[in-house]
């Protein structure tokens, strides 16, 4: 399974001074606005997880890495493994530009230091886990042209329950002001390891079934 | 004798293609030419073998494994070469080399190198820029580099020029030389498997025609050509294929004997059948030229 994260991560390095000089310039124009500068990187750090499967689909290589000796669900999980990798990469580099940006730009300006924190961790991290965690069932089943088309009807459909089930969220503060912050953080973790594991269970049987 | 490959009543349905009840052996130590008209299923077989599709029914076993319940190990013992090799374009051929060979715990890298010497491949040069006969060469440079017991290549001489396709035929029949080792490739150059095939097994629209010895396929076929008087009610269901003109018919059996004795008498000539021949015929059926 190393091997083929290896192998993964090795694939996207074509990816990675293209990514950064795009990162410089886009996440320097909104540094001003936080949330902005953090949704930005989230969109950047996604965009390499996705490069995986672009540069994979582009040279047609699956048939040729099902046929070397390895079962299908170990390059579902070692793709999970290195879209978890290079998300811990994009979080390394959020939070070491944060606070390159903190050291460099007046602190009358903008304050970076609130973007250095678990909130603003789990800010990044909620869109760029949860859009991996979708996607890539729907590549495992569809292949990369078809989940792509797919992909924003399931977040519009996906958006739509968060809407209907906003109201719930009033709960998770009465919640948070009865039990305070461990049991919110506990729910949360819950939550993270259950999506994850469905995800790569629903991956591993749309894989299992694919025919190359 | 053990087995190499052995597949028993293997089917299978896809977009509109079936594969009927599909059987035969390979034993080691032997090569076999998969032939067969375009889409009657060759690649299929070999992506059945190697799980790359799955199998409706039947039983898959390489060196006695099953190929779903032991896969690792089995997958271990083969090599392989698609029908159109795909890298990464961009990579050079080291850098794919040393992706592949971490798969395989028997790789034998001075082999490797060995193998690009004989090849003339440009280790320091990128996928892309390989033609397409080096991309099979590269191919088959990863697949030999791992001891592998058995040899699956679908269609390798495709695109291949004259010389290596010659050398690539002298290299499998090499390969076989220990008695340890298979090789199974499908073809429609026919001219290949006369030189190297031990065995051949034809497949037309998902079926077996034949899987036998190249000696017996020239021993049970053949061409029969006479008068189309000649060819009766009784007569016709012993061709699989003929080819009629105003001179005469010239038709394809595997029933020499029958048809002999039941022409015996008439102007009659019956000559061996060559696997173009063979081919030709099975595929095409009755032909008024």
């Amino acid at each position: 399974m190393l091997k083929l994260c290896r192998k993964d991560v090795l694939i996207t390095r074509v990816f990675w001074i293209p990514a950064l000089f795009a990162y410089i310039v886009i996440s320097t124009a909104f540094y001003e606005r936080g949330l902005i500068f953090i949704f930005v990187n989230a969109a950047l750090t996604f965009s390499m997880v996705f490069s995986i499967l672009i540069i994979d689909d582009k040279y047609r290589v699956e048939p040729f890495f099902i046929s070397l000796p390895l079962k299908r669900r170990k390059v579902v999980y070692a793709r999970y493994l290195s879209s978890g990798f290079i998300i811990f990469l994009g979080l390394l580099f959020y939070f070491f530009t944060s606070f390159l940006l903190d050291s460099f730009i007046p602190i009358d300006i903008v304050d970076f230091m609130p973007l250095i924190s678990p909130e603003g961790a789990a800010v990044f991290l909620f869109p760029v886990v949860l859009l991996t965690l979708i996607f890539l069932p729907m590549y495992f089943r569809l292949g990369l042209g078809k989940a792509l088309l797919f992909f924003p009807v399931v977040i519009m459909v996906g958006a739509g329950v968060f809407w209907i089930l906003l109201p719930g969220v009033n709960k998770l503060e009465k919640l948070y002001n009865t039990f305070g912050a461990p049991l919110i953080i506990f729910i949360a973790f819950l939550a993270l390891f259950s999506l994850v594991f469905a995800s790569i269970i629903i991956s591993i049987r749309f894989y299992s079934r694919k025919e190359f | 004798m053990v087995q190499a490959l052995e597949i028993k009543g293997l089917r299978k349905e896809y977009n509109g293609f079936f594969l009927k009840d599909i059987s035969f052996s390979l034993p080691q130590g032997y090569v076999m030419g998969l032939i067969g008209p375009n889409g009657a299923g060759k690649t299929t077989i070999i992506k059945l073998i190697l799980n790359l599709i799955k199998k409706k029914a039947g039983e898959i076993r390489v060196f006695g494994m099953d190929n779903l319940k032991q896969e690792i190990e089995m997958k271990s013992r083969i090599g392989f070469v698609h029908e159109v090799p795909s890298f990464y374009g961009y990579m050079k051929l080291e850098r794919v080399k040393s992706i592949v060979s971490r798969f395989y715990p028997a790789w034998d890298d001075k082999l490797f190198s060995r193998l690009c010497g004989e090849f003339k491949l440009p280790l320091g040069k990128k996928i892309s820029s390989l033609s397409r006969g080096m991309n099979t060469k590269f191919a088959l440079a990863l697949a030999l580099s791992h001891d592998a017991d058995l040899l699956l290549m679908d269609e390798p001489t495709s695109g291949l020029d004259p010389v290596f396709r010659r050398e690539l035929m002298e290299r499998l029949s090499e390969i076989i030389q220990d008695e340890q080792k298979a090789v199974l490739f499908s073809t429609h150059i026919t001219s290949d498997l006369v030189r190297t095939a031990d065995y051949i097994t034809y497949i037309q629209g998902g079926e077996i025609i034949f899987s036998s010895t190249k000696d017996k396929v020239r021993e049970d076929w053949a061409i029969v050509k006479g008068e189309n008087e000649l060819l009766t009610d009784e007569i016709l269901p012993l061709f699989k294929g003929i080819r009629k003109s105003q001179y005469g018919f010239k038709a394809l059996t595997s029933d020499i004997e029958k048809v002999r004795r039941q022409l015996s008498g008439q102007n009659l000539i019956v000559e061996k059948a060559s696997l173009d021949e063979i081919m030709f015929f099975l595929s095409k059926g009755e032909i008024n030229a």
